[in-house]
């Protein structure tokens, strides 16, 4: 007989007596192990977690699981590996950074799943150990900023995933004995080695390449680090710290830029009004009764039904006025991989409670939402949450990748900048502008395609105003040119198209009231890309 | 019904000073509900939230208090009303007297308790608050309204002088609101600001029920003083 209930894993918040939760529906049998992956977050790693079963409203186990702020780390290395060994260096690095060793299994089927992780190596892969969508949450992770790592020799040479092999930037062509191999200094040989071909666009040589897939970076190594000459072999930190290190572009929306949200906004004038009116009615209303109630027999029984009357409209009155005090206002901005046909979307949403109460947020089911200051709420799934709205206004962090067909490219000549905009999407791209080099340059609203030269006498300056704007959007779209310019300059990106998705107008939500923003953000080159 | 009740009933209900008095509280109460309002109020933290319905709460039931005992004592003169020393020469029995006074006290707490209601209604309203907190508060302001307006209907029989009265009832109100709060526990319950606390925190708990009481037999004790006290002056009218 199965068993439906759900887990429910409780997360102490410090200074917070109630936890934060997160449940997921589980069908359990009788007497059949089941694995079941539950992504939490641990805001505070010095108290214990508690993961309870629960069936038909009784809980029918619990367990207290004890962490310690000690195995607390900065990053991971998951290492896809048949044989968990060879990582142990990594604790003695002055990151915390450890090792998990994970087989197909333990693959995220999110790419969210990845958060934390610095570094994925692939070893030992077994493609039919591998679900669909946990090669697309691996492709997706990569795309989006991930490093990726597949080891050589022996295995690499057996590999047959295709959708792998198509990432890697050398092609494996077989096994061979390399004798003194030059690039892994101190080494002595001979070494087991795959022998690669690189491919158009990638670097390295023959010992392992590595190129750009999306904003990550993905790293083809000849050789087997875990063979055991190489697990004992000096010069290992090194190269382990150039793949943890291998420089991926870094997204413009970051958790920062979320901070432009409104937390609050005053009470609306009309209905202060409003209650201002009616409050004057019920003053007069009560003294005209009180001057008569007394002349007539039973006349005082009016003062509290007066009383019960107005008390029954003001309450309602109140009510209204607290549900139009509540509201959502929310900006995405949607981070083109050029190549991929996908954009990374973040979304920044402030649930603007004043006078609190509950709450129940729910976004696309690929979401990611995470809260910014951690607080007593309930995850019913990665992409919904629930919980008493905080009077101080509430704010979370949703990431999602989507997919968006726009892609551009720009080439540089005598006669200026040309710009070509392919946008095979949906939406326009109003309040458009091309940054480059601190400089903007308004471009007329983008439909399916834009092919201009840009008027070398048409670029402005961008400077922050000395007052954020109030408008949310403009404040979003300031935010990103001043991160724009902040960054460093990039080999690759020539330019950046920056507008807003759709009308400019902002989109409104049905139970209450939602404001939602969307800006899209791509980087230009100088060719129409044929990979991520 | 008793008389001296429908008499002072009609007096606090519809005499012109009564009219003013009213509105004077109206007008507080209605002040203190937009000041309520902004939302920014609640942002400092969480407890914001419940803290300003109970700020309002004690606020209104502080007010009701102070008002019924002052009507009651003499502090706030009706006109039309007539006092314990007058009635104490009418041919009303003492117990009457003492009963229609106190039960003056209790209508007019309850009268003042109404009228703020659509205010407590806005408060709570906007603060996602049931409107049954109303009736909850009402559990621990009346009574202690009652209590105090019967001890004031005491302190004008017991005190000729007007400086005295006004001492000792505004000696009792102190003693109640903020003396009361300094009690240890469980004791500083008996305080009304305490007992609001746990209402609007915590529901119609036992010990909201048992403050209620106290507060009533304190008003009982209080009738039956007031009527010794009206025998006693008829006794001395008497005694050449």
């Amino acid at each position: 007989m199965p068993v439906d209930g759900e887990i429910v894993i409780e997360v102490p918040v410090q200074g917070y007596d109630a936890p934060l939760s997160f449940r997921r529906p589980v069908r359990l049998l009788p007497g059949a192990p089941q694995r079941i992956t539950v992504d939490v977050f641990v805001p505070d790693a010095r108290r214990a977690l508690t993961v309870r079963l629960v069936a038909s409203g009784r809980e029918v186990t619990r367990r207290e699981v004890p962490l310690s702020a000690s195995r607390a780390v900065e990053a991971v290395v998951l290492a896809l590996t048949h044989e968990p060994a060879g990582l142990e260096f990594l604790a003695d690095l002055t990151r915390k950074i450890r090792a998990a060793y994970i087989t197909e299994v333990d693959l995220p089927v999110q790419w969210q799943g990845y958060a934390g992780v610095q570094l994925l190596v692939v070893r030992d892969l077994d493609e039919r150990a591998v679900s669909p969508a946990q090669q697309r949450a691996l492709e997706q992770w990569v795309v989006q900023g991930g490093r990726l790592l597949v080891t050589g020799g022996a295995p690499l040479v057996v590999l047959r995933a295709p959708w792998l092999l198509r990432m890697l930037p050398a092609d494996p062509a077989g096994l061979t004995e390399v004798r003194r191999p030059d690039v892994l200094p101190g080494l002595r040989g001979p070494i087991s080695a795959t022998m690669l071909k690189l491919r158009r666009g990638a670097a390295g040589g023959p010992m392992g390449g590595r190129w750009r897939w999306g904003t990550g970076s993905v790293l083809v190594w000849a050789f087997d680090p875990f063979a055991p000459e190489l697990r004992s072999w000096s010069g290992r930190a090194a190269i382990w710290g150039g793949a943890l290190d291998a420089p991926v572009r870094p997204w413009v929306a970051t958790a920062e830029i979320g901070s432009a949200l409104p937390s609050s906004r005053p009470l609306a004038g009309a209905i202060q009004l409003w209650l201002a009116a009616l409050s004057i009615v019920y003053v007069v209303a009560v003294r005209r009764v009180l001057r008569h109630a007394g002349r007539v027999r039973g006349g005082w029984l009016a003062v509290p039904g007066v009383a019960v009357c107005f008390m029954t409209v003001m309450y309602g009155f109140a009510l209204q006025a607290r549900r139009a005090g509540t509201s959502v206002v929310q900006a995405s901005i949607a981070e083109v991989i050029p190549g991929t046909g996908m954009a990374r979307v973040r979304t920044f949403a402030s649930l603007i409670s004043p006078y609190g109460g509950a709450f129940q947020l729910k976004m696309a089911d690929d979401v990611w939402i995470q809260p910014v200051e951690p607080r007593p709420l309930t995850f019913d799934g990665p992409s919904a949450i629930s919980g008493n709205a905080p009077a101080s206004g509430l704010r979370v962090d949703a990431s999602q990748v989507v997919s968006m067909p726009l892609n551009g490219r720009t080439a540089v000549s005598d006669a200026g900048l040309r710009v070509e905009i392919d946008n095979r999407g949906a939406l326009n791209i109003t309040d458009a502008q091309i940054f480059r080099g601190g400089q903007v340059y308004r471009l007329p609203r983008i439909g399916a395609t834009l092919s201009t030269l840009l008027d070398p006498t048409r670029w402005e300056p961008f400077g922050r105003q000395p007052n954020p704007p109030p408008d949310v959007g403009d404040r979003f779209m300031e935010e990103v040119l001043g991160r724009l310019q902040r960054q460093p300059s990039s080999p690759d990106v020539v330019a950046w198209l920056v507008g807003r998705l759709g009308d400019g107008q902002p989109a409104a939500g049905q139970s209450i009231r939602v404001d939602a923003y969307r800006l899209v953000l791509m980087p230009l080159r100088e060719s129409w890309e044929d990979r991520p | 019904m008793n008389p001296v009740l429908r008499a002072d009933v009609r007096y606090r209900l519809g005499s012109p000073k009564a009219l003013v008095l009213h509105t004077i509280f109206l007008v507080v109460v209605a002040l203190l509900t937009f000041l309520s309002l902004p939302p920014e109020l609640g942002r400092l933290d969480e407890l914001r939230q419940e803290g300003l319905l109970l700020a309002f709460l004690v606020v209104s039931t502080v007010l009701t208090m102070y008002f019924t005992s002052a009507c009651a004592c003499g502090e706030i003169g009706i006109e039309g009303e007539k006092s314990v020393w007058d009635l104490a020469a009418s041919t009303f029995p003492a117990g009457t007297i003492a009963a229609g006074k106190v039960l003056s006290s209790a209508s007019f707490a309850m009268l003042q308790w109404a009228l703020a209601g659509p205010f407590i209604a806005v408060v709570a309203g906007i603060r996602g608050e049931p409107l049954a907190v109303f009736l909850r508060a009402a559990l621990v302001g009346i009574p202690a309204a009652t209590a105090i307006g019967a001890a004031g209907t005491l302190y004008s029989a017991e005190f000729e002088s007007d400086f005295a009265r006004s001492f000792a009832h505004w000696a009792t109100l102190l003693a109640v609101v903020v003396g009361a709060n300094a009690l240890p526990a469980p004791w500083h319950a008996l305080s009304p600001v305490r007992a609001l606390a746990v209402v609007v925190r915590e529901g119609a708990r036992p010990v909201v029920w048992l403050v209620a009481s106290a507060y009533a037999i304190a008003a009982i004790v209080c009738v039956g003083l007031v009527r010794r006290r009206v025998e006693r002056m008829r006794l001395e009218a008497r005694t050449p």
